[in-house]
């Protein structure tokens, strides 16, 4: 079994003074700062933790950004949803799934020939 | 509010500068006072009187050359912030006060606050207001008439609060208030746009932020996400007393409206609008209405000019010069006058739907962050307005047009073009795609939700 990877997204909060995540270079930035490509391309899952008593919202650009990459190697929501588990309350499981359908329409396209 | 600094209770319909009154008080004449001080005084104080008087009628020109001993010489006109001055500059055949010195002036400006003043019903009248204002301060030396008659709106009054106190530096500045019941008035009082600060009382809550974009760190911007935290948790503070349920949460979705308005906002500025040095972030919530109102402005390039410079791959770009050339394109009613929408117009519609960036050709998955927010704020309440204001252009967005899923410019993807078909190569509604005339030089957004079922358990 596929040893899984801990992400937990309220390490990304300023408490006590903030309790949003957003930015989309915010999001590139965190990507880059876990390796995240890399780690994907080896094949390591992960599971991403959010406490819904320290995030109140996570804007949909930091989302893009965080998985911009990850999209574009694997192409599709499907591959993104084996490697990553969205743990967190119905309204983030729904907008992380709204953020995935939306990149899987942009990147997941027959490859050209 | 900037009135609130010169606003006298002893006498609503007309006032005395705080400075006057200062004066008054120190030039009262004692019983121990000698013929010649109480001379003095009484002098003193008529002087002070004649300076503070209004002439509210009176069009006197500002002269802007005196004569000196020997040679004329120039006073120094009144001269605004760099993107103020700008703003005046652009906008010179808009305003009726920048006709100089050929009497063409015959009043000085009366404000009417009106349910048309507002910046979702009319975002013309309002701007152009700003623009009167602005040449009205540089040209005529007597005060505008604020005069209410059914309605303030929030937007509208705060840049105008915001644009007096940018006047106030420069010259002396005076606001006459005319029919303003209490209530009305305590709003305003609140109301210091100038500076950042957070105000909470019976009727209304605000908090109102100058926010710094830093450049130099992606983790930076902090201000705006603490800001945006002090805006929720003021609306929290605000329910539990009206409730009276000391429990009482703000739900995710709420949340969600709210930040992700104030952060997409922010981080267009931070990406798009290199040369913007700050934004402008007031929250305000009516507690007798249950509406909040979302302000953020910043100046600096606006909506299309970004387009212009941008480099945009062929297909996008093939794509927007065809919607762009409908939407321009004339009928045989408007044919000798131009046609109801501009090259600009279209753009700045584009610029809001699902994938459209300027920065699309070094990430596709660029271009969501204002139909993003959009979205946000109708599925939290359907009554929620938002105008969008860039250059000439004002997009109004309820749930008139509701945003659809369409395969358009190579694959699918969220659209609000704002007509019946919610085509985007089609022309939109005139009502909600607004061509204002006025020049706004940065992008302001507004966003009113209304929070009437929160307290509810919804």
């Amino acid at each position: 079994m596929a040893t899984e990877n801990i992400i937990k997204l309220a390490e990304y909060v300023d408490q006590p003074y903030t309790d949003m995540i957003s930015g989309r270079e915010y999001g590139e930035s965190k990507a880059s700062d876990l390796n995240l490509l890399d780690r994907v391309k080896k094949n390591e899952h992960f599971k991403i933790v959010i406490d819904g008593d320290v995030i109140k919202a996570i804007n949909d650009s930091f989302i893009k950004g965080f998985f911009k990459d990850v999209f574009e190697y694997l192409r599709s929501k499907d591959a993104v949803s084996q490697l990553f588990e969205i743990e967190g309350n119905a309204y983030f499981t729904r907008l992380f799934e709204k953020n995935f359908t939306i990149l899987d329409a942009i990147y997941n396209k027959p490859a050209k020939s | 509010m900037y009135w609130s600094d010169l606003y006298s209770n002893s006498n609503k319909d007309s006032y005395i500068s705080s400075r006057s009154n200062y004066h008054m008080k120190k030039y009262t004449i004692h019983r121990s006072d000698d013929s010649n001080t109480r001379h003095s005084k009484k002098n003193a104080k008529n002087k002070v009187l004649r300076k503070a008087k209004l002439y509210h009628q009176s069009v006197k020109i500002i002269p802007v050359s005196k004569k000196g001993k020997f040679h004329k010489t120039s006073r120094n006109k009144v001269k605004f912030s760099l993107y103020l001055e700008k703003f005046c500059s652009q906008n010179l055949s808009v305003s009726r006060f920048s006709k100089p010195f050929h009497g063409l002036v015959s009043k000085s400006m009366v404000l009417k606050l009106n349910e048309d003043f507002s910046l979702f019903t009319n975002p013309t009248k309002v701007l152009t207001t700003l623009v009167d204002l602005l040449y009205h301060a540089k040209i005529i030396q007597a005060s505008p008439r604020v005069i209410y008659e059914n309605h303030v709106s929030f937007g509208a009054i705060y840049l105008l609060d915001n644009l007096s106190w940018e006047i106030a530096k420069k010259r002396k500045w005076v606001l006459q208030m005319k029919n303003f019941p209490e209530q009305e008035l305590s709003i305003l009082s609140n109301i210091k746009s100038f500076v950042s600060s957070t105000y909470d009382d019976d009727n209304e809550t605000m908090i109102n932020e100058k926010v710094v974009i830093s450049r130099d760190n992606p983790g930076d911007n902090q201000q705006y996400k603490a800001k945006a935290k002090d805006i929720t948790d003021m609306l929290e503070k605000a329910i539990r007393e009206i409730t009276k349920n000391e429990l009482f949460q703000l739900t995710h979705e709420a949340h969600g409206a709210i930040k992700s308005t104030i952060g997409e906002s922010f981080d267009n500025i931070h990406l798009h609008s290199e040369e913007a040095d700050f934004g402008t972030l007031c929250g305000f919530y009516n507690k007798m209405t249950k509406e909040i109102t979302l302000l953020i402005y910043n100046f600096g390039i606006t909506i299309p000019e970004s387009f212009f410079k941008a480099d945009i791959p062929k297909e996008i770009a093939d794509a927007i010069e065809e919607v762009i050339a409908i939407h321009t394109k004339k009928n045989y009613i408007n044919f000798m006058f131009g046609g109801e929408f501009t090259a600009e117009n279209a753009l700045t519609l584009l610029a809001i739907q699902e994938g459209i960036s300027t920065r699309i050709k070094y990430d596709e998955s660029r271009g969501h962050g204002i139909i993003d927010f959009i979205e946000h704020c109708l599925s939290l309440n359907s009554n929620s307005k938002i105008v969008i204001i860039s250059g000439k252009t004002a997009i109004k967005i309820d749930s008139t047009y509701p945003i659809s899923q369409q395969n358009v410019m190579g694959r699918s993807r969220r659209i609000i073009a704002l007509n019946k078909d919610n085509d985007i190569y089609n022309k939109p509604d005139k009502n909600f795609v607004i061509n204002t005339g006025v020049h706004f030089n940065g992008v302001l957004i507004e966003a009113t939700i209304p929070l009437d079922n929160v307290g509810n358990g919804n």
